[in-house]
């Protein structure tokens, strides 16, 4: 059988640039940020807003995400199901979510009927229903999501890791979407209380973003989002400290799990730290692509997993670094030290330039893949107007990354990789994994019931 | 929508090729759809399929082991495959310029794969695979539904009664004398379809296609798939209850349904959207919004082709409500259809149906796989063009008669999952 045994080289890439887009400002207030993508057929369309889970008043934690979910739950005049029916007859889909940083109104729609659905967009937000039946609903939905969360792994282990990272007043603590405990006290008067008072035109910008050649948004948005009450009480900056303990291990008890879920790391830089590129970098080499450290060791070599990450979660004021993976419940223990070891070969020793090359040049190269729709182009304009990015954001840290060097990684990594200051949050059955976890020496153990 | 211009060939060695210009990116997409799924496994071998799948990327007679995933990555391009009851799919999307590259490494694990593959990396695999069960299914609440449908709506023997990932047994069982031969009988080029969709030259990619893979011989003793005739209905309710680590209840009913491909199909697809899709559906709003009796509803066609498909929906208990109150009410909604749906419904079903269908073929990779799909399934790639349109004029009366012929009691599997005993 004939097989060229000759690997290819390839030509030279096309140019390419993030798609070009208008940023303007109505008289509002409003900010709109529109990109006409050609061949598009799927408008994006984002309402970005300062409601993130940083925002929420002391004791109310889960009121951005129940605010956020109730505003496609009905306007002034149509109740939640004649809104859905409108919203879906139209083939639009909206829907309201939260980060730290921002509360983001999300909706698609064929492009033919992106004025219409735009224009009742416009009524969602601006004259949100708030019927106290369906908030009331929705409080009880989040409560048995909350329940629920109680037997899901990774749920369990991202609100075990950031309790253990962060000290206990910072917003940082705590899962996005509040605990039982606040979310048992919020009400229809918590949520238009918090709407109020964050939810306006001047600090909110619509992103659109398809094949939008004719259809005059500007002028839709300014009857749809026109005319809008300036109280937004601006944000007063968060406590974002670390607990910054020891490397420690904390045990979560999920009794007969035949795998343990792992969440590994501590806190992080903020996404306008000046060497974001050579972070996002690193993070890539230690556990962003297929050929990362992380996923070889425990995947590739080991067989230990289906799939091992790191990654660092930049935000405004903050982040966390992390690594994951969930492991087969026999090899819990040697799983941890080697993910640790990895962490802590490469906080030492950084990475070398025949391993960055790789990841230096699928990292440049994904751009064009990544923002090939809509909503991805959409997710990216938003991601600007949250932290502050200059336009050509996109392009320059292109560029930036084309250009990193080995050295700038090395740097990074024994300036943000703290294997000595870590939570080891492992996720599983406690009587099987607590003996090897204390025989390997990577710290206190400390055990705790799911739930707890 | 416009229509995408394809074109539709065969080599020598019977590859079909489908080739479609798409220059509004410096992006290619390569699509491979080989006719091989778990449909197809022998008995005692069930979940082979997908474990060969994950052996593909291990190394082949020029491609080193790791070589394949470095490869892709290092020219900025992002790759992956899946197995299904019917087929196994491999694609990798890359900046235009790596188009050579990419048809190089498919062709030589087409081609010559049996030489990469070792003891090592069999066992190695097969670890990670029981670890991919584990993570979807053994330890995630309600994670073993989708299989226990399977038992329950195909009977014993039946080449869909397996579901695609396995049991444990049976991946430990797997050796590389099965990795041959199922390479030998199925990874010919007259049983795959390669799709190239982008930023590409149609002659300049025939050529390296011809270059790559016209070497590569066919195999004239390809089986055909197992015969999956079966009765069109279930003939008795099946019911499970399964206890799991949950803390609500949640109700799974299964129906065998007509193959996809067929009209019935469609037309019950679009009931199923009526019926589930969306807070405007008939479940949101009956069980969710009006008598909140459900925390999610939930539903999803199963697009089988050889012999009968499955329609599946699902609701989650709030905290409280009875799961027998909930199975009641989901019965009502479900076995209501068949008394007729409204033109008001009818659009909303098919507003979110052309949402659902422009998002889909927006992007370069997701277009490439529709292609080899409809090519692989139904011998016919322009369906991509025109199965929207069909889907749109299936009119309120269809819904209805699909709907009163499918989701009836004597066709249906109910899981009920509970929270264990102690827990």
């Amino acid at each position: 059988m004939t097989l060229v045994d000759q690997r290819p080289d390839s030509a030279p890439p096309r140019p390419w640039r993030f798609p070009s887009f208008e940023r303007t400002r109505l008289d509002s207030g409003l900010q709109l940020l529109v990109c006409h993508q050609p061949g598009r057929p799927l408008a994006a369309a984002r309402l970005v807003l300062d409601g993130g889970a940083i925002t929420e008043p002391a004791g109310r934690a889960g009121v951005a995400l129940l605010a956020a979910r109730a505003l496609p739950e009905g306007t002034e005049s149509l109740d939640a199901f004649e809104l859905a029916e409108a919203m879906e007859g139209m083939g639009a889909e909206i829907r309201g979510e939260v980060s730290y940083d921002s509360m983001q109104v999300r909706m698609d729609v064929p492009v033919t009927r992106l004025g219409p659905a735009l224009a009742l967009f416009g009524d969602v937000v601006r004259r949100p229903g708030f019927r106290p039946g369906e908030v009331e609903r929705l409080r009880k939905e989040r409560l048995d999501q909350l329940a629920q969360e109680q037997a899901v792994p990774g749920a369990l282990a991202a609100r075990a890791f950031e309790g253990a990272v962060f000290v206990a007043d910072s917003p940082y603590a705590r899962s996005i979407g509040g605990q039982v405990e606040t979310v048992e006290g919020l009400d229809t008067a918590a949520i238009e209380s918090f709407y109020r008072s964050r939810i306006d035109a001047s600090a909110a910008t619509l992103v659109v973003v398809g094949d939008v050649a004719g259809v005059d948004i500007a002028g839709i948005a300014a009857d749809a989002f026109g005319q809008w009450p300036v109280d937004n009480v601006g944000q007063s900056t968060p406590v974002v400290d670390a607990r910054d303990e020891p490397t420690r291990v904390v045990l979560v008890d999920r009794a007969g799990s035949v795998q343990s879920t792992l969440t590994i790391g501590h806190a992080g830089p903020p996404r306008r730290t000046p060497d974001y590129v050579p972070i996002d970098m690193l993070a890539m080499c230690l556990g962003g692509v297929f050929g990362s450290r992380l996923n070889l060791k425990l995947r590739e070599e080991k067989g230990y997993t289906y799939g091992a990450f790191a990654g660092f979660d930049f935000r405004r004021h903050g982040g966390t670094f992390s690594a994951q993976t969930a492991v087969q419940t026999e090899v819990t223990a040697d799983a941890v030290a080697d993910a640790v070891a990895e962490i802590a070969r490469t906080a030492e020793s950084g990475i070398p330039e025949e391993e960055l090359a790789s990841t230096r040049e699928y990292s440049v190269g994904v751009f064009p893949i990544a923002y090939e729709r809509p909503d991805a182009v959409a997710h990216g304009l938003a991601d600007l107007v949250v932290h502050g990015l200059a336009d050509d954001w996109h392009d320059s840290v292109r560029s930036e990354m084309a250009a990193v060097s080995s050295e700038q990684v090395t740097k990074a990594a024994a300036d943000h990789l703290h294997p000595d200051r870590m939570a080891i949050v492992v996720v599983g059955d406690a009587a099987a994994v607590r003996p090897g976890l204390e025989a390997a020496g990577l710290g206190s153990v400390e055990v705790r019931e799911a739930g707890v | 929508m416009p229509a995408f211009e394809l074109t539709d060939e065969r080599l020598d060695n019977g590859l079909r090729l489908i080739l479609s210009e798409d220059h509004a990116a410096p992006v290619v997409a390569v699509n491979l759809w080989y006719n091989v799924g778990s449909r197809h496994e022998p008995e005692g071998r069930t979940g082979f399929a997908h474990l060969f799948e994950h052996l593909m990327f291990e190394g082949s007679r020029h491609v080193k082991r790791g070589e394949h995933f470095a490869a892709v990555e290092a020219a900025g391009g992002t790759l992956n495959a899946s197995t299904w009851c019917d087929r196994t799919n491999y694609y990798e999307s890359a900046p235009s310029n790596h188009l050579e590259l990419l048809l190089w490494l498919e062709a030589d694990r087409m081609g010559g794969l049996l030489d990469g593959i070792s003891q090592e990396t069999l066992d190695n695999q097969r670890d990670v695979v029981k670890n991919e069960r584990r993570q979807r299914m053994d330890n995630a609440p309600y994670g073993t539904w989708g299989e226990r449908m399977h038992w329950a709506v195909f009977p014993k023997g039946h080449p869909y009664h397996h579901p695609t990932i396995g049991s444990m047994g049976d991946l430990d069982a797997a050796s590389l004398d099965d990795v041959s031969a199922f390479f030998r009988r199925y990874y010919a080029p007259n049983n795959a379809v390669l799709t190239i969709v982008g930023d590409l030259d149609p002659d300049e990619a025939r050529g390296w296609v011809e270059r790559y893979f016209g070497g590569i011989p066919r195999n004239d003793d390809i089986p055909p798939p197992p015969d999956g005739t079966l009765p069109a209905a279930i003939g008795a309710e099946v019911r499970e209850t399964v206890p799991d680590n949950v803390q609500l209840e949640k109700l799974f009913i299964g129906y065998r349904a007509p193959a996809y491909g067929t009209s019935e199909f469609d037309a019950l697809t679009m009931a199923l959207l009526v019926a589930g899709q969306g807070r405007g559906s008939r479940m949101h709003r009956t069980l969710v919004i009006e008598r909140q009796l459900a925390k999610d509803v939930d539903f999803s066609p199963w697009p089988f082709v050889g012999g009968a498909a499955v329609a599946t929906a699902s609701a989650t208990a709030r905290q409280g409500v009875p799961a027998a109150d909930l199975e009641a009410a989901m019965h009502d909604v479900l076995g209501g259809l068949a008394d007729g749906v409204t033109e008001e419904e009818m659009a909303r079903a098919r507003g979110l149906m052309e949402r659902y269908e422009l998002g889909q073929l927006q992007a370069v990779a997701d277009r490439a796989d529709a292609f080899s799909e409809c090519a692989t399934l139904f011998d016919d790639p322009n369906l991509v063009n025109t199965r929207l349109d069909a889907l749109l004029a299936i009119d309120a009366d269809a819904v209805a008669q699909a709907a009163a012929r499918v989701l009836t009691a004597d066709n249906r599997a109910v899981l009920t999952f509970v929270p264990q005993e102690g827990r």
